[in-house]
């Protein structure tokens, strides 16, 4: 303590001259974090790109470097231009399109209830966001099981139906095809959504509605020229979190996929696990992470950079 | 320093930022020291296996020696069990099936089992212990078999009308939606092949195949799901969500004893049947109590056990001998694999399975 203390109020410790470098204490503090971040994402990140020019033979990878995996996958490709998609090419899209509607369902969704929170809650916050965050405490895996059992054969919304007398026999539409898996994962990130929206508006400064009002603004145009503007940070930020993780998503499709609602997660799995082909796996990692970067540059572009210059994301 | 210091320089404001991180930074290297050992695992033989093949009844002898039932991690897919296994995940045994066993020789994993140390292998039905690819090149044992069966179909007679039973009914349009097939490319494949009358319907020529995939794509909108598990089909043709799935002899037993009418066809075109066993593999860590374990699912009180409550039949012909002529006709079984494998297809390694996981992603893809 006494160490500690002495330096915390000796005048040397106010000496420029014997102070460490900016940048130097900024990497002791990131340090553990940039530990983690080499060691378990960049590391396996570039072990995906090298092995994706690799070959699989038999039960061997061949480590002589070419590009088939990457042939293969743009002969696939072109054929959108031909005979319609090939095989990989159909999943990344159909993953892109149903990441691309649950995340406008979780971000039609996320608004009101971040909206509510901030401007509506004035008292118990902080009770308010735990509350939001009380199902996402259980495993993922149980959320997407509960919507299986929400949505099954037997499940509460037909079993519910039945005994209103609504419906003589179960619905089959509502599990095991595209729309059940864009439910479950609209679900299963709301989180995700809310919380960075809800910061956003939180931060709002309150002086400037009243000035849009005292100016004669309308509710509602209140809304669009100065709160939506101001909370854009933190929708384009819970739409970027919830869209990238769900294109890759792999367990939600095969609990509730049925047999058309796979993605393209599944057939990366498939490489690695069934197929017992890891560089063409590994290939269409990469792939898929490319066709996300694409998306996500093609949405910030029509967004608008400008918007997003001095917001903080 | 302190606790109360601490605290109290936190409240004054007087913690300076350099102390703030030197605190921060011993709090993680403690954390960081904080002892990460894994709780260690009860020491018995690892038995990887099938969903509900670890029941102490599979290998009665084995807890009666060792006072412990052996750890059972399960699979659903035995390609999953097998890149696991590859990738690492130590394990004593695995329960892989005579069609696979060539994806498990090649992949370099087993290790030749001692049949000296196994008090009952020679009573074990010769024919089964000596099929393709179950011993290695100078006749060393890899496989020891356990149980053998049937894939076909299992139906609700109460739902389905069935003229005559036929690999067909897979295709019925009447039943769409409340059909269900096997997440399995080898199987699926077979089952095309079977329906199209090829010659060889687990070797079968690119032509063949193609036409194979026409049919599995024609049956995708019929389906329901593809399942992984078959407490998945017992509990879908229970309820009636299916009416038909491909399956095993143990769902039947499952379902009617609980009531379900549910039958598993007999097909036309030949039911297919198979056998599965279990290999050691090479780095097994309990390689003394994995003999034990394998001597006591060979076993004929393992197997009494096992066509009572599964309906499966057993490798060990002793078996046959305990168990009631009543039971084994209620099961279907015969009292001599032979004649059971004579009558249906019998399952086979393929040659190339590459090419069917391909052509069955593609069926899955498809819109």
């Amino acid at each position: 303590m006494t160490a500690l203390a002495s330096g915390a109020t000796s005048p040397t410790s106010q000496d420029p001259t014997r102070r460490r470098p900016e940048w130097l204490a900024g990497l002791w503090l990131i340090a553990p974090t940039l530990a983690i971040v080499i060691g378990m994402m960049l590391v396996p990140l570039c072990a995906i790109v090298i092995v994706s020019f690799w070959t699989q033979t038999g039960f061997d990878l061949d480590t002589s470097f070419t590009l088939a995996n990457y042939g293969l996958l743009v002969d696939d490709a072109l054929k959108c231009f031909s005979d319609g998609c090939g095989l990989y090419s159909t999943l990344i899209i159909k993953s892109l399109w149903i990441s691309f509607v649950a995340t406008s369902a979780v971000v039609l969704l996320a608004y009101p209830m971040a909206y509510f929170m901030a401007f509506r809650i004035q008292r118990g916050k902080l009770v308010w966001i735990i509350l939001l965050t009380v199902p996402f405490w259980t495993s993922y895996l149980l959320r997407v099981f509960a919507w299986k059992v929400i949505l099954g054969f037997n499940g509460v919304i037909n079993s519910g139906l039945k005994s209103l007398g609504l419906i003589e026999k179960p619905l089959e539409f509502l599990l095991y095809n595209p729309a059940s898996v864009t439910i479950t994962l609209a679900h299963a990130w709301a989180a995700y959504a809310v919380l960075p929206i809800y910061v956003s508006l939180e931060k709002i400064d309150r002086s400037y509605l009243e000035a849009a009002t005292d100016l004669g603004d309308s509710r509602w145009k209140r809304f669009w020229r100065v709160t939506f503007p101001l909370s854009l940070p933190g929708t384009i930020a819970a739409i970027l979190l919830v869209f990238i993780p769900t294109v890759g998503d792999y367990i939600t499709p095969t609990l509730v996929g049925g047999p058309s609602g796979i993605m393209i997660g599944n057939s990366i799995a498939t490489q690695f696990i069934k197929a017992n082909n890891a560089p063409l796996g590994a290939a269409l990692s990469c792939l898929m992470m490319l066709a996300i970067t694409l998306a996500v540059c093609l949405f910030l572009a029509v967004i608008g950079k400008k918007r997003l210059k001095g917001a903080d994301i | 320093m302190k606790k109360q210091e601490i605290l109290s320089a936190m409240k004054a404001g007087r913690l300076t930022r350099r102390d703030m991180m030197k605190l921060m930074s011993a709090t993680g290297v403690t954390m960081a020291l904080i002892p990460m050992g894994r709780a260690r695992a009860a020491d018995e033989a690892i038995n990887f296996t099938w969903e509900g093949y670890n029941e102490p009844g599979f290998h009665p002898a084995y807890a009666e020696k060792h006072g412990a039932e052996p750890e059972g991690p399960y699979f659903a897919d035995v390609g999953e069990a097998l890149a696991k296994v590859r990738s690492g995940f130590k394990v004593d045994v695995v329960h892989p099936c005579n069609l696979d066993l060539k994806n498990w020789r090649d992949a370099d994993v087993m290790q030749p089992i001692d049949t000296g140390r196994l008090s009952h292998f020679g009573d074990l039905f010769e024919s089964l212990t000596k099929l393709e690819f179950a011993q290695g090149d100078n006749g060393e044992q890899y496989f020891i078999p356990v149980d053998w069966g049937n894939t076909s179909i299992l139906y609700r007679p109460d739902l389905v009308e069935v003229q005559e039973e036929s690999w067909t009914m897979l295709w019925d349009e009447r039943y769409s939606g409340q059909i269900s097939m096997a997440a399995d490319a080898t199987e699926s494949a077979a089952i095309a092949g079977i329906v199209l009358g090829v010659a060889d319907p687990f070797n079968m020529t690119d032509e063949e195949l193609a036409k194979a995939k026409d049919l599995l794509v024609k049956q995708k909108s019929l389906l329901r799901f593809y399942w992984d598990s078959n407490s998945t089909v017992e509990q879908a043709l229970a309820s009636g969500e299916l009416v038909m799935s491909t399956g095993w002899n143990s769902s039947v037993v499952t379902l009617q004893g609980q009531g379900v009418p549910v039958k598993f066809a007999n097909p036309k075109e030949g039911i297919m049947s198979y056998c599965c066993g279990l290999v050691l593999m090479k780095d097994a860590p309990h390689i003394d109590k994995a003999y034990d374990l394998i001597d006591a699912m060979i076993a004929p009180e393992a197997g009494k056990w096992l066509i009572e409550s599964y309906g499966y039949g057993h490798s060990n012909k002793k078996t046959f001998e305990i168990v009631e002529d009543a039971m084994l006709n209620e099961r279907g079984l015969p009292k001599d694999p032979n004649l059971f494998f004579a009558k249906g297809i019998f399952q086979r390694p393929t040659a190339d399975a590459d090419r069917l996981h391909k052509m069955f992603e593609e069926v899955k893809a498809g819109a």
